[in-house]
């Protein structure tokens, strides 16, 4: 028996459940209790999927990685169940393994269950803003550099050809969300732009062709004109973290990924797909190997 | 040859060596000097150095290593010295590396809201110098005045905000490191918030490692822009119970507060009577929380909060808005640990985590415990997390104490264990909490564990006889290493 078991402790608001749930089953146990995951966005997904393909969601701006709400998991090793972390919010006993998986995106070592830091549900409220790209970006920066940015839940950035939108979503009581609604109008004002309540959900599906792109806040831009250019689509930066999800319709070529991971791994970014992820980066290698090798894995 | 004289031979030799490796650093080897080294801000497990080497670059690092290499004696890395687990501490003897001088700030970035720094800098340094950028670096363990960054994330540190914030491995973006054969190698970056690549995430790895796979160098953070207002509250309860149910309220605001502390009756009495005083009533059990962001959203919800903290029959709610007044408040509580003193010559600070939902039953067990061993027990912690401090006052010298004090440790492991919870929340294993490591783990697990250091920390050369307790360097100290453990 593993020292992690399945549990769901609403009042300590954490689950222990299989990662290969889909999305839409957590969310219907916890919503009986108020309660939800926000970093999962596609509810026929399973979590696993999710969290393989990105650590940071359009949540991460308020409550951090994927990496940073998994308190603990069962990993397969050697035939066997392996428990890494705990069911507690901190934890520093012994290494991080937990946060080396979960960040890793990495397929040879993954959780078979893991145990989640889940959330008081609120009432939750978005609005679209609209107008010219500069001023777009402009509002963007300002408001993620501002206090107001503390308060903000997510920050998206919706980028197509001469299309372009920005989606903030905040929650709390009504008198809250009434002076969050009233203060980001005026920031939209400020910028000479529209903004119009709506109900936003993160566009994208799992199952669609999907880029991801880890990068600096700043080269976001930089970069959607890139994936622009080389796939067509449209794409969300999630503006907080300088993370894109690329929707095209054909794939990029693992040439274009592995060039594209060349120029991003200056400064630790990297691209990938479901399917294709760089090889370890050159300065990684040889401790990924010594480990691989102690782990008695397979390269 | 007697033991001593050895000790002469070897350490001339290779003190001569370190010297030549890196001029301008400081080498001391006077044992009045090696005094101050001895021990971390735990205060006991005392282990002499043989030699600490203050470095003033990090070129001077690499030569280090190739001499502890030819030479064969373990070493420790060091900033301030300020963590309570023994991290810092040279248990098998032989070099520390003092880094506190690499302490310069190398990158600000507003734009991309990141920094970069040396280990050696000082967190609240740190946070001085973000302040006319509009930025701050959360995490805030109690030692923030003198502790280190490096030091910070070597422990993983904590501190009062973590509730909302997070801790330093929630902040850290990338580390440079050396790596045991001298190599230097970095780990993630401004850009690395999505992680690693097909790996592990390596700086996952580094944050809490104690300074057993490497040296680090260079740290990437992760920073946050700096509220615009901050209210604090204070809330007088005439018993445990109480205050506990007021926590679980506060844990559950889907808007949660930055910080929730518990302040027990015992601590409160000793605050009331020092200069520190702030005029709580000195029978009641306080929580101490705070809520923070831009001024008219934080305004608006001191009245809920206001509300949440009467429920649950608090005989004083206040609110305070004013910094100086503030500041008062929080003194009072980072104040506390120091004014223990008083009360006993000595003192043992624990560290453990529990699901919140056990908060009441298990802080019951420790009171009850420590009145059976005859052992007072204050408590101060961060509640909103589970991570309880309880502090436990002895005297070393009366037969019996720390051996009462061993078994109230064990007892109080053991209790966290059995509701779910963890050794350690933000002080780390080291020497201090590593014999309690197979109450948690499994021998498969344990093994795990060791896999990383057996690829990254040859002969457990780098920081021995921390995190596990197996972990021993046979090296030119090796025929001390008893005698030294025998000494403690």
């Amino acid at each position: 028996m593993s020292r992690i078991e399945p549990f769901y402790d609403s009042e300590d608001m954490s689950i222990c459940i299989s990662a290969n749930t889909k999305f839409g089953e957590l969310k219907e146990q916890i919503a009986k209790d108020h309660l939800y995951f926000p970093l999962a966005w596609d509810e026929n997904a399973t979590l696993l999927q999710m969290l393989q393909l990105s650590p940071i969601t359009s949540y991460s701006m308020i409550f951090g990685s994927w990496a940073d709400n998994i308190l603990g998991m069962n990993i397969k090793y050697k035939g066997k169940k392996l428990p890494l972390g705990g069911r507690v919010v901190k934890n520093v006993t012994g290494f991080d393994f937990v946060r080396a998986i979960a960040y890793g995106g990495w397929t040879v070592l993954e959780p078979i269950e893991m145990v989640l830091r889940l959330r008081p549900k609120d009432t939750i409220e978005s609005l679209k803003i609209s107008g010219e790209i500069d001023s777009l970006k402009t509002f963007c920066n300002d408001l993620k550099s501002s206090p107001w940015g503390l308060s903000i839940d997510v920050l998206d950035f919706y980028f197509e050809n001469k299309k372009y939108a920005v989606h903030v979503t905040y929650h709390g009581r009504d008198h809250e969300r009434e002076i969050l609604n009233k203060e980001m109008h005026r920031r939209a004002e400020l910028c000479k732009l529209d903004a119009t309540n709506i109900d936003y959900q993160f566009p994208f599906k799992y199952t669609d062709n999907l880029t991801i792109i880890h990068t600096t806040i700043s080269k976001t831009m930089y970069w959607c004109n890139k994936l622009q250019d080389a796939l067509n689509g449209s794409g969300i930066i999630h503006f907080g973290n300088g993370t894109i999800f690329w929707k095209s319709e054909s794939e990029p070529s693992e040439c274009q990924l592995l060039n594209w991971t060349e120029e991003l791994s200056q400064e630790g970014g990297f691209a990938k797909t479901k399917d294709f992820q760089p090889p370890v980066n050159e300065e990684l290698q040889k401790s990924h190997n010594n480990f691989i090798a102690q782990l008695e894995l397979e390269p | 040859m007697s033991d001593q004289t050895e000790v002469i031979d070897w350490q001339t030799e290779w003190t001569e060596l370190l010297r030549k490796a890196c001029p301008d650093a400081h080498v001391l080897t006077d044992p009045i000097e090696l005094t101050a080294y001895e021990n971390d801000g735990l205060g006991f497990h005392r282990y002499q150095p043989d030699c600490v080497v203050i470095v003033n670059s990090a070129d001077d690092i690499a030569p280090i290593l190739k001499v502890a290499q030819v030479c064969e004696f373990p070493y420790t890395i060091r900033g301030a010295g300020t963590s309570l687990s023994g991290g810092p501490v040279a248990v098998e003897g032989g070099l520390i590396i003092h880094l506190s001088r690499l302490n310069k700030v190398l990158e600000i970035n507003k734009e991309d809201m990141y920094c970069v720094v040396e280990p050696g800098l000082v967190l609240n340094r740190l946070n001085a110098y973000l302040k006319p950028y509009g930025l701050f670096y959360p995490p805030d363990p109690s030692s923030g005045f003198a502790s280190t960054l490096g030091g910070n994330v070597a422990e993983n540190a904590g501190g009062i905000r973590c509730f909302r914030y997070g801790v330093t491995a929630n902040y850290v973006l990338g580390v440079e490191v050396i790596q045991q054969d001298g190599t230097l190698v970095r780990f993630g970056g401004a850009a690395a918030q999505g992680g690693t690549a097909n790996s592990f995430n390596w700086t996952s790895l580094m944050v809490g490692s104690e300074g057993t796979l490497g040296v680090i160098t260079k740290i990437w953070l992760k920073l946050k822009p700096i509220p615009e207002k901050v209210w604090t509250f204070l809330a007088e309860y005439k018993d445990l119970e109480s205050s506990t149910k007021a926590i679980t309220e506060l844990v559950h605001m889907p808007t949660p507060p930055v910080a929730i502390e518990f302040i027990d009756n015992a601590v409160v009495q000793l605050v009331e009577n020092s200069k520190m005083a702030v005029g709580i009533s000195k029978d009641a059990w306080v929580i101490l929380t705070e809520i923070d962001g831009p001024q008219p959203l934080v305004d608006a919800r001191v009245d809920e909060l206001k509300q949440i903290l009467g429920r649950h029959g608090a005989t004083k709610v206040s609110a305070e808005d004013d910094a100086e007044k503030r500041l008062k408040l929080w003194k009072a509580r980072k104040v506390a640990g120091g004014l223990m003193g008083q009360l006993s010559p000595d003192l043992m600070i624990q560290d453990a985590v529990i699901p919140r939902s056990y908060l009441q039953e298990v802080l019951q067990f420790i009171y009850d415990q420590g009145e059976e061993l005859d052992i007072p027990v204050l408590n101060v912690f961060h509640a909103g997390d589970g991570n309880l401090h309880p502090n436990f006052l002895f005297d070393n010298r009366i037969p019996g104490d720390i051996d009462n004090i061993k078994t109230l440790s064990k007892r109080l492991i053991e209790k966290v264990i059995e509701v779910g919870g963890t050794l350690s929340g933000e002080h780390g294993i080291g020497n201090d909490k590593s014999c309690y490591l197979d109450k948690i783990f499994s021998e498969e697990e344990i093994n795990f564990q060791m896999t990383i250091l057996k690829a990254l920390n040859l002969n457990d050369q780098m920081n021995p006889g921390k995190i596990i307790p197996q972990r021993s360097y046979v090296g030119c100290c090796a025929p001390h290493k008893m005698q030294r453990k025998g000494n403690q």
